[in-house]
């Protein structure tokens, strides 16, 4: 795997070209190797002033929640994600001389999704939020533990067994055919392999990072942005929604609604 | 990514199993029965502990108690198993207490399987009648077990040295006194809490 840096022009700051694998490959590498749309396709990456990458951001957000997909579970946690790296970028951007530039994905019209990852950590390590919103949002750079849950005298494998388990979520992004797909998967950890295997029936499939986790509802939903802002056209899909009957998934998405991200741009620009 | 939160928040997304969810129906349905049920079992036992303890210092069998009367010797923890008079001098009384428990013990655990063998679930209630001849079908049985026990005829035996008091332990009004015994008392601790508010 090639990494360019693009030093001079206008056009895409880095190209990743994928090669063959082999036997020196880095676990690293591996793992981007196998995601198709960060080794396979050119991102295109353009960089804006802090403050019109704000507004840019919180335009997106705002029509996130308004559309019917902001309903669904990926998109809210996208749109906590938008809030608080615009809470952050202000954050960081306080002194007018000393401005760093948000990075852009030129195909979706969005933020830069490892730059995005990468404020989100420094949100969490600035704002200390709640443990569960501060779990949503490491969660854009890996599985994230949202909560542990007792599970007593659980006999999905006969015997009456007491668990712990460890509520996982991860969110990740695809980018295709000028769309933004973000998806969100849910997480069960346990180290009781058998309970992993038998408990969660219609929907459940192992987890390829992590072996004692298997994923228990996925959430996916696409992005169009045409235009400036997206204010050209835009368009909000659910495209996947699936659980295990075995997960409260409209407890889930209880916590998630009360989650907020607080004194967000909305209220700092009303208060200026 | 960023360490773990220290402490990690409950949050229970897995739902209870069809299992978990019958167990905690009946365990919700055993928290509504289990203070009417002990405390009816309570009552139960200290009525016929002080009836009988009027059959065994003075025999009148098939006599009615009142609920004064009841309160009286209750108040005074009075019971057909108890040390004689005779020992009230006696140093080591502790050597008999432990006697006393022996027979007093598995006394009130078999009041208690009466009570829950004639137990109504639909009306929450003890069923008087069928308490009433479980006790008598299966009395022998407990004398016979228990008459076998060191200084059982001093501690439930009656002046003359025998235990035939114990046929009428039962007072004939015993539906009626239990209610109001069972009112009684819970006037009292109403009494009780609104005095310590």
């Amino acid at each position: 795997m090639k990494i360019k840096i693009n030093w001079v022009g206008r056009g895409p700051l880095w190209t990743i070209e994928k090669e063959t694998r082999k036997e020196s490959d880095t676990e690293l590498e591996v793992l981007l190797a196998g995601h198709p749309n960060l080794a396979a396709q050119n991102y295109q990456i353009n960089t804006f002033d802090p403050f019109e990458a704000v507004r840019r951001i919180g335009f997106i957000r705002k029509e996130i929640s308004a559309s019917r997909a902001g309903f669904s579970l990926a998109p809210k946690a996208y749109a906590f994600a938008l809030n608080a790296q615009i809470k952050i970028l202000l954050a960081l951007n306080q002194n007018p001389n000393l401005t760093s530039r948000v990075y852009f994905d030129d195909v979706s019209g969005l933020p830069s999704f490892s730059n995005m990852a990468a404020d989100l950590i420094s949100y969490c390590g600035r704002f200390e939020p709640e443990p569960i919103l501060k779990a949503v949002l490491d969660s854009f750079s890996g599985w994230a533990v949202l909560g542990v849950q007792k599970f007593e005298g659980c006999r999905c494998s006969g015997e009456p067994v007491n668990l712990e388990l460890k509520m996982r979520v991860h969110h990740s992004h695809e980018i295709k055919d000028g769309k933004f797909f973000i998806e969100q998967l849910l997480g069960i950890e346990s180290e009781n392999k058998e309970h992993l295997e038998r408990h969660y029936n219609k929907f459940s499939q192992k987890s390829k990072t992590g072996e004692n986790i298997v994923i228990v509802a996925v959430s996916k939903a696409s992005i169009k942005l045409v235009g400036e802002y997206g204010d050209g056209w835009h368009e909000f899909a659910v495209e996947e929604e699936k659980h295990s009957d075995e997960i409260d998934i409209n407890a889930w998405r209880l916590f998630l609604d009360r989650l907020s991200v607080k004194d967000s741009v909305e209220a700092e620009m009303a208060s200026e | 990514m960023l360490p773990p939160c220290k402490t990690m928040p409950e949050l229970n997304l897995v739902k209870p199993t069809e299992y978990e969810k019958l167990m905690a129906q009946i365990k919700q349905e055993h928290k509504q029965f289990k203070p009417v049920f002990e405390t009816t079992l309570e009552v139960v036992t200290d009525i016929i502990f002080a009836y009988g303890h009027i059959q065994k210092k003075i025999p009148v069998p098939d006599r009615p108690m009142t609920l004064e009367e009841f309160l009286v010797l209750n108040k005074n923890n009075c019971s057909f198993i108890e040390l004689p008079a005779k020992y009230a001098d006696f140093d080591d009384k502790n050597f008999y207490a432990n006697y006393l428990n022996l027979i007093a013990g598995p006394f009130r655990r078999w009041i208690g399987k009466l009570v829950a063998e004639s137990w109504s679930w639909q009306d929450q209630r003890i069923l008087i009648k069928m308490f009433v001849r479980l006790l008598h079908k299966q009395l022998n049985y407990f004398i016979k077990d228990f008459s076998k026990e060191r200084f059982f005829s001093d501690l439930v035996g009656d002046y003359v040295g025998h235990s035939s008091y114990l046929f009428c332990i039962v007072p004939p009004n015993l539906k009626e006194l239990l209610e109001q015994v069972l009112e009684h008392r819970k006037q009292n601790t109403k009494t009780k809490k609104e005095v310590a508010e």
